[in-house]
């Protein structure tokens, strides 16, 4: 290759590389870890379910039929004589002495199923009507139960699919709001300096020494009984996010103390950038990739204890209906003792905690430069 | 570095005065008051109590005085070192409190130790074996340890221990043995119940110090002094306890204060899962009933051990941690 | 230690030389205990026979004369749940027999009245003694007249049952040192079911309080100052806080009492006992001094699931409360491991989930009157699936019934009432709705009120026990099913109750209790108890009742004449208060202000775990709170089998 060629050549490879951005080269590295990836398209598939839980119920989650209660596990079989998928018909019957309902599975007698079949409307977003669902029982009066029936004969799936858009938004939002929290708030104090940081110092500490769950608890506690749903559940977010922010608060304060010396901040500033201009749009990109990290750790925290909160009565309560709300339904000798498939929530809790924690510390060794 | 430490301590009180405001508003703010619990409660079972009744019990309670002068009153009894009179209870909440006390610091201390008898040595192991066969299991454990929320463990343990064992784990001690003496057979019963909670308390700590360790020492193995200590032929064993895990130790020692009074407030549901002796479900069921003075009692003590753990385990980093100390 | 040894060992000689066949021994009318007897031989207790009263109470044993010793294991919730005490040792002068039809006489031996019921006489037993040895005489029960009810700083406001037809006190005088006088003005035909219930239940004072003792902590009887002292150096307020805890003895092991067991300790310690008292006015026919069972012990557990799964290990003895009918499946199958039997005392008559209507709603007028429309009421009540709810919520036990006392209790109303409304019958439901012009529907089906708007009923659920949020979804369905859309709310007790007499709630699940007992107290059934004592049938009743016709809505025809058949009740013989609590029923039963589903089932503390070596624990027993059961079955005659 001639001089000329060599030095185009490299200048245009030095065009490709240089222009792979922050977030490209925190992509390939993240690619590399595969048990991450696998956790990150879990965690995908879970927020489809957030997006249209709807979708995935297999009948209304809050449908009652007190003669169906406590149904195991059905098995789903796939074939007979050919693609037709189909569960067994179940018949129960009240043993006289212990009064325990039995069933018992009729192989011979099939439910017959249908994937992405019509059933009952729904509207996604609640905007646009749709009655498409996975699965269905061919005939509507039937029901199917992938997960059994919980004490009032509910179908556990779907309440699972209801419960995963309660439990993983909460988990968002609360997150969301710690951030937003806790970066500007630890922007201001770490930027600005002097008073102001005092006082955000303090009041950072005041919150920190707070002893969490006894807090939670009395906060819970105070909640008016007689908010709604939604309203309760917007609550238990905001109070979830009140203690999360601080520590994200410290760390962006750092940070900020150490660039605010830095020369792309000097530059700027002679630039003629605004204060809110320099922190939003030079200052906080340059750790985003740490805050994400940082956060995908934090949101299975707050899964548990959302989790917790409802356990205790105290977080989300019936009838609406999340992981927390499945779990403290089923925390009960009854349900131990006749129907331990009730504790397939505390499973899928713990398998998206994981996901989360995986996903964030990988994301944390792709985000952090100096990792190698 | 003194100036820090006086600095903090200074604060302590100002610290207190402001949460005791904050409890005692909390505790406030559910409607209604501990009669409105009382009645409500008597009235389910049948029972009566008339308007004057009432009225009067509100009054000697002090519960028709509007919010500061009840919270003036409290903090002067608390100034006074008087933690006033559970309503439910009837009972001064000091020797309620007291007598939970000495139980919730053993049930704490036997999980801290459980905990960190488990997590350092399968951290170690775990970092000298990086990628073995142990290492993915504890790992999978650690993980699937953390996810867990402790509560739900305790009731499956408890059934799981009942249905498969025969075992009737409920309580920190058979009934046989609750009220008697301390004795040789007393101790036996004890820790034939006190591992199964001490386990579901421990294991979450457990899986989250084995992993900080594991990454910590994996950090210290990598750095040249190690090589050189095995160039110079130091045996694997030696070389590995003598300088590297006491380096990896340091961050988690440090971090003892935060820990604690976490150890504290997550027994709260444990411990009212399984029955335990414990403050939680003391402050549970004040929470609940809304008998104010000991809610409020335990959650300034809870929150007064919280800032001295954090400032001790703040003090231990600043000694430690030369960036942070420049920066305060 | 040497010379406790010395004495064992010469009692023991003694004893032996005594013998099993000693003339001493035979000759004995009265046993004892061993423990006491060595108690009494060591010099520490006077004999049996001075212990026990001249004529002591003779208790009939549900199987066979027992044998002493044994701990009865229970469990309790904490100081709240001291009801659980006061039930185990029902320490009255009368109590319950165990199927609730009479009362019998306990610690009193026999109560007279006059020929028009305005005078009463109650005979103690002569020679009856407190726990500390003192003597139970007429002058502890003038105490608590003198110094406890009629003052005003401990009582506030006189009881009914001791209130005069103008509100004073109803006079009551010591006539000797074993007979008490009540004088009323009025005729007081419920007195004896009263005194059944004054054995100082939540905090409330018995009708008959240890003077000798109770005494110094009475301005009374004492110096202001003194008390004052104490009151403070216990971290009370005032001396009446300082007496109440004083007088309960579920606080307070110091006080003497007359029960079977004494405390040793105290409600609030996590193991709270109680221990033989040896000078408990019980004996066996065989002139055994009872109790059997040496003590009692209540181990305190925070959580109800976990004295659950204690009970499903076989950790309680004879254990009804707290028991969740829900776990009966798992109790019943676990009856060999556990090594105890698994008994059903079913609830004493009513219903045990009913939904009360709110007939005097008034922040949606339209809605309101709709609610106080009987046919309404009766429309909801056919639309209703009973059999659904008693497999779902009920295990498959009791029966569909309305809330009326239960078949073979005299005031049973028949059972052409008690089943009133109970068919499951939609299509009946649809057309009594149509009939009351609710006939437009909207999109969904919801019918339409007079004024367009969809008729929406809420079903206020208090959680109280496990069948309760169950039985509101049910409900709530069955009524969408005909065009109601009933949406289910649960609150928490406390909220309930100040929404409830705030007039806020339309409907409300709870149970109905109270029907073996319409005249006595706490009726829910009679409007003038208000709202905190009944359910929400109607808490403007109360006011207009209150306010002398100013404020509130004048109660309906029904519930006047109910209020009439009360006040008739209280002032004639048995068989007119048959014959009026019968009609009560029928006119309670046909206007549906409260429409009751299934009942007779053990919800309420009816599932009980009983010891295989645990005897005289009767198989059936009426379950009712004013019968104290267990106190009923007579609890001082259980025993261990060896």
């Amino acid at each position: 290759m001639s001089d000329a060629q060599a030095i185009a050549g490299g200048a245009v490879a030095e065009d490709r590389i240089a222009v792979a951005s922050n977030w490209q080269l925190v992509w390939w590295r993240f690619r590399r870890h595969h048990l991450a990836m696998v956790c990150a398209g879990i965690l995908i598939c879970m927020y489809i379910v957030v997006l249209c839980p709807d979708f995935f119920c297999t009948q209304n989650p809050e449908q009652t039929d007190a003669r169906q209660a406590f149904i195991p596990v059905q098995t789903l079989h796939l074939f007979d004589d050919g693609w037709n998928p189909w569960v067994p018909s179940i018949a129960g019957k009240r043993n006289p002495v212990t009064l325990r309902m039995e069933w018992t599975t009729d192989p011979r007698r099939k439910v017959h199923v249908r994937l992405l079949a019509n059933g009952a409307p729904y509207r996604v977003f609640g905007l646009f009507p749709a009655n498409i669902h996975l699965l269905q029982a061919s005939d509507p009066g039937q029901r199917v139960f992938l997960l059994g029936s919980d004490r009032l004969g509910r179908d556990q799936w779907s309440r699972i699919m209801r419960g995963t858009q309660t439990s993983m938004t909460v988990g968002l939002v609360a997150v969301t709001l710690s951030v937003i929290f806790g970066v500007v708030l630890g922007g201001i104090s770490g930027y600005f300096g002097g008073v102001i940081d005092l006082v955000i110092q303090r009041l950072i500490e005041l919150l920190q020494s707070v002893p969490t769950i006894p807090i939670w608890l009395a906060l819970s506690a105070a909640l008016p009984r007689d908010w709604t749903p939604i309203q309760v559940f917007f609550a238990i977010t905001v109070i979830l996010s009140l203690i999360g922010w601080t520590t994200l608060a410290r760390e962006v304060r750092g940070r900020f103390l150490a660039l605010r010396e830095e020369d792309f901040v000097l530059a700027a500033r002679l630039a003629g950038c605004g204060k809110m201009r320099i922190i939003l749009r030079h200052m906080v990109p340059t750790f985003m990739s740490h805050i994400i990290a940082t956060s995908s750790l934090a949101i299975p925290v707050m899964i548990i204890n959302e989790t917790s909160l409802s356990f205790l009565g105290l977080g989300i309560r019936p009838p609406a209906i999340s992981w927390g709300v499945l779990l403290q339904e089923a925390q009960n000798i009854q349900t131990l003792a006749l129907a331990p498939w009730l504790l397939i929530p505390g499973g899928v809790v713990i398998v998206a905690v994981l996901a989360f924690n995986l996903v964030g510390d990988g994301l944390r060794d792709a985000s952090d430069p100096y990792s190698h | 570095m003194t100036r820090y430490i006086v600095q903090r301590l200074l604060l302590l009180p100002f610290l207190l005065l402001v949460y005791s405001f904050v409890i005692f508003a909390i505790i406030h703010a559910p409607p209604g008051d501990f009669l409105t619990s009382y009645v409500a409660n008597l009235a389910s079972s049948g029972s009566t109590i008339t308007a004057e009744q009432l009225n009067a019990l509100r009054h000697e309670y002090g519960l028709d005085q509007p919010f500061v002068v009840q919270y003036l009153y409290w903090l002067r009894d608390l100034l006074h070192g008087n933690l006033g009179l559970s309503l439910e209870y009837q009972r001064p909440n000091a020797d309620l409190i007291r007598e939970q006390l000495g139980m919730t610091v053993a049930l704490a201390a036997m999980a801290f130790v459980l905990t960190w008898l488990i997590a350092v040595p399968v951290g170690i192991y775990s970092a000298t074996h990086q990628r073995s066969v142990l290492d993915h299991i504890f790992t999978v454990i650690n993980y699937v340890g953390v996810a867990t929320p402790n509560f739900m463990l305790a009731l499956i343990l408890m059934w799981l221990a009942f249905a498969y064992f025969g075992l009737s784990i409920t309580g920190l001690f058979s009934p046989a043995y609750a009220d008697a003496p301390w004795s040789m057979a007393r101790v036996v019963d004890l820790l034939e119940h006190i591992w199964l909670p001490a386990l579901v308390l421990g294991i979450g700590g457990t899986a989250r110090l084995a992993r900080i360790m594991r990454a910590n020492l994996l950090d210290e193995l990598n750095k040249p002094y190690v090589v050189t200590a095995r160039a110079k032929g130091m045996r694997e064993w030696r070389l590995v306890l003598r300088y590297p895990v006491r380096l990896a130790l340091n961050p988690l020692i440090s971090t003892i204060g935060w820990y604690l009074p976490q150890l504290f407030s997550g027994s709260l549901i444990v411990a009212t899962v399984m029955n335990l002796p414990n403050i939680g479900p003391l402050l549970l069921r004040a929470l609940v009933s809304q008998d104010m003075y000991l809610a409020g009692g335990i959650l300034l003590i809870y929150s007064f051990l919280t800032i001295v753990g954090t400032l001790l385990s703040d003090i231990a980093l600043a000694m430690m941690d030369p960036r942070i100390r420049m920066e305060t | 230690m040497f010379k406790k040894f010395a004495v064992a060992l010469s009692v023991c000689w003694l004893l032996t030389l005594a013998g099993p066949g000693s003339a001493a021994a035979q000759d004995a009318k009265y046993h004892e205990a061993p423990a006491l007897a060595e108690l009494v031989k060591a010099g520490k207790l006077p004999p049996v026979e001075q212990r026990l009263p001249e004529q002591p109470l003779v208790v009939p044993v549900v199987e066979k004369i027992g044998e002493y010793g044994g701990v009865w294991r229970r469990a309790f919730l904490g100081p709240a749940d001291a009801n659980n005490y006061v039930r185990v040792v029902y320490d009255g002068l009368f109590r319950f027999s165990p199927d609730g039809a009479q009362i019998e006489p306990k610690l009193a031996r026999s109560a007279t009245s006059s020929p028009d019921f305005k005078v009463w006489t109650i005979e103690l037993r002569k020679g009856s003694r407190w726990s500390d040895g003192a003597p139970f005489t007429a002058d502890d029960i003038i105490f608590w007249y003198k110094d406890v009810i009629t003052n005003r700083d401990l009582t506030p406001s006189l009881p009914t049952w001791m209130s005069n037809s103008d509100g004073s006190a109803a006079k009551v005088e010591k006539i000797d040192d074993t007979t008490v006088r009540f004088t009323y003005d009025r005729p007081a035909t419920l007195f004896l079911s009263e005194l059944a219930n004054q054995d100082g239940p939540d905090q409330s004072f018995a009708m008959f309080l240890p003077a000798h003792y109770l005494k110094q902590f009475h301005p009374a009887h004492s110096k202001m100052e003194d008390l004052d002292r104490l009151a403070q150096a216990a971290s009370f307020k005032s001396w009446t806080q300082l007496f109440t805890a004083k007088a309960t003895p579920a606080s307070n092991p110091e006080r003497p009492t007359m029960a079977a067991w004494l405390p040793v300790s105290r409600i609030s310690d996590p193991v709270f006992t109680i221990r033989r008292n040896p000078y408990y006015i019980g004996v066996d026919p065989a002139g055994n001094q009872l109790p059997y069972v040496d003590e009692v012990r209540f181990t305190y557990f925070a959580d109800q699931q976990a004295l659950n799964l204690a009970a499903i290990a076989g950790d309680f003895d004879m254990q009804a409360r707290h028991i969740q009918m829900t776990n009966y499946p798992v109790l019943k199958e676990q009856e060999k491991n556990g090594k105890y039997r698994v008994l059903i005392w079913p609830t004493f008559g009513g219903s045990d989930a009913i939904v009360a209507i709110n007939s005097t709603y008034t922040a949606d007028p339209v809605l309101g009157r709709l609610l106080a429309t009987k046919d309404f009421r009766v429309a909801l009540s056919y639309a209703i699936n009973r059999d659904e709810i008693r497999e779902s919520a009920f295990l498959g036990l009791g029966e569909a019934r309305q809330p009326v006392p239960a078949p073979g209790h005299p005031y049973f109303p028949g059972a052409e009432w008690a089943t009133k409304y109970t068919e499951f019958n939609p299509d009946l439901a649809n057309k009594m709705l149509d009939a009351l012009g609710l006939t437009k529907r909207d999109a969904d089906g919801t019918r339409l009120m007079e004024n367009g708007k969809p008729l929406m009923v809420e079903i206020n659920v208090v959680p109280a026990f496990g069948a309760w949020p169950d039985v509101g979804q049910l409900i709530a369905r069955d009524w969408q099913a005909v065009g109601i859309k009933a949406v289910v709310q649960i609150r928490e007790r406390a909220l309930a109750l100040t929404m409830r007499v705030a007039n806020q709630l339309q409907t409300e699940v709870w149970n109905e209790d109270t029907t073996a007992f319409p005249f006595t107290g706490n009726s829910k059934l009679d409007m003038r108890n208000g709202p905190v004592q009944q359910l929400t049938v109607g808490p403007l009743y109360y006011k207009w009742l209150t306010t002398n016709g100013k404020e509130g809505v004048e109660p309906t025809e029904p519930l006047k004449r109910i209020m009439q058949l009360i006040d008739t009740a209280r002032s004639v013989g048995q068989d007119g208060q048959v014959a009026a609590a019968r009609e009560l029923f029928q006119i309670w039963a046909d206007n549906v202000y409260e429409i009751g589903t299934v009942g007779l089932t053990p919800m309420v503390q009816g599932v009980v775990v009983v010891n295989t070596k645990m005897h005289n624990v009767p198989t059936t027993l009426s379950n009712d709170w004013p019968l104290r059961t267990p106190g009923n079955a007579r609890t001082e005659q259980f025993f261990f089998a060896k």
